[in-house]
């Protein structure tokens, strides 16, 4: 049986982070990202990057309680992800359009001048994670332990880690295994900046 | 003063602020002639802004699970359809198979001994004054390549309206004379029938067509020099059959055996 959720109901779920509801919008609104992106010279990578950023957009939006919903849900969605490829075209590509009129509406839209939603930052945070869950998964473990400012006592229990300076050499093992996995990923380059600011 | 050496955990230790005065200074040195070391601090500046944010880790989580199952469930969705279809082609092969294995008509094609064989004692009707062709030579057998098309029993003695009419009428009498057999006869299964004519005029060869009660030819003989033709019927089913004999392609008289 196919079951339709509410824009409100969907907005609700995302909120929670619940994945009937984000496979739900997989279901429905993956095809029109895709409409989108292959439409304009896009693989199915980057429908699947677009898709993801998108969803992760309208996430921040619904955690921040400011989704003003003044068409539905899924047009709203189709702005972002549309301007969020446009964004991404001029960026790989460096193309200028002549259409510009078009991408100045959808910003306006949805407001993508918010520093969440600039495409650049999305695909960056979108590719670390990619690295972050592809550590093995006591280092993802013990990565998330840190950052959330977990006592070290409890870390250790936790890990059954031997001692406190255990703990700090492995989060630095850790964490210089996945930086070393950023600099080495082709993708994640445009991001890495080697001049001086 | 010995310089201290960089440590890989430099980096952490710098955004800690946890790098002592020399440590801090020889990095920072460091930090302004090296390309790679700035990449690096500035990425990890950006993935310590991520790993602080568990709420958006746990969405990418929650995105990625969804992802892989969306891509599990194509797949299964795709390997299903495909055993569906094995499934479906292995079920009419199936049927296919046994339609053909059990079905009566090809029993009949597969399992019968030959339509004619030949005989000696062929028990042939002879018309009284051609006693010489009980000399004639053997009947003529039937291959089972050629009985096209078998047909249920129930209407193996329906005569077929089209070929009745022709029944015993020559279309060509001028220099062919048929004297045996009569356009209509009766006979038992496995007796011969002898077709025997005459010329009057020129001798051109003829073909003999046995047909069946729906008017498919399920034996024709090669081209006949002679004056006759002995036809043994002993692997024909009971039913009615029609003869014809032609000359050059072209039909010269009709008729019909009822085998009983």
């Amino acid at each position: 049986m196919v079951v339709n959720y509410s824009d409100e109901a969907i907005i609700l779920g995302l909120q929670q982070k619940k994945a009937r509801y984000i496979m739900y919008l997989y279901r429905e609104y993956f095809p029109v990202v895709r409409s989108i992106v292959e439409r304009n010279s896009g693989t199915k990578q980057d429908v699947e990057d677009v898709f993801q950023d998108t969803l992760f957009v309208l996430y921040q939006r619904s955690q921040k309680n400011d989704l003003d919903l003044t068409c539905s849900l899924k047009t709203y969605f189709y702005a972002i992800s549309k301007n969020i490829w446009l964004q991404r075209l001029e960026r790989k590509y460096r193309l200028l359009y002549q259409a510009g009129f078009e991408v100045q509406e959808q910003r306006a839209a949805y407001g993508a001048d918010d520093s969440e939603t600039i495409e650049y930052q999305l695909e960056r945070k979108r590719l670390y994670q990619k690295h972050f869950f592809n550590l093995p998964e006591d280092c993802q473990k013990l990565l998330r332990l840190c950052f959330s400012k977990t006592p070290v006592q409890q870390i250790i229990g936790q890990m059954r880690y031997k001692d406190a300076n255990y703990v700090k050499t492995r989060k630095y093992l850790c964490k210089n295994m996945l930086r070393k996995k950023i600099m080495n990923d082709p993708n994640c380059q445009p991001f890495i900046h080697y001049e001086k600011t | 003063m010995k310089k201290p050496e960089v440590q890989s955990d430099w980096i952490d230790r710098y955004h800690e602020n946890a790098l002592n005065q020399s440590e801090l200074k020889r990095f920072n040195g460091l930090y302004d002639v090296s390309g790679i070391l700035r990449a690096e601090v500035e990425v990890d500046r950006c993935l310590n802004e991520l790993l602080t944010d568990q709420d958006t880790l746990d969405f990418y989580q929650k995105i990625n699970s969804v992802s892989c199952k969306q891509f599990s469930t194509n797949w299964q969705r795709f390997l299903l359809l495909m055993a569906a279809s094995f499934l479906i082609l292995f079920t009419v092969g199936t049927l296919l198979y046994l339609l053909v294995k059990f079905n009566p008509a090809a029993d009949i094609l597969k399992n019968e001994a030959p339509l004619v064989q030949k005989t000696e004692s062929s028990g042939a009707i002879i018309p009284e004054s051609y006693p010489e062709m009980a000399h004639a030579g053997k009947p003529s057998s039937i291959s089972r390549d050629e009985f096209l098309l078998p047909y249920p029993p129930t209407s193996c003695f329906e005569v077929l309206p089209e070929l009745e009419l022709l029944v015993g009428a020559h279309t060509r009498t001028s220099t062919f004379k048929l004297i045996a057999p009569i356009p209509y006869q009766q006979m038992a299964v496995g007796s011969v029938v002898v077709f025997i004519w005459e010329y009057i005029g020129p001798s051109l060869p003829v073909t003999i067509s046995i047909l069946n009660n729906r008017g498919q030819s399920i034996f024709k003989t090669p081209s006949i020099e002679g004056n006759s033709y002995l036809l043994d019927t002993g692997d024909l089913q009971k039913g009615l059959f029609y003869w014809k004999i032609t000359m050059d392609d072209e039909l010269i008289i009709l008729g019909k055996i009822k085998l009983n």
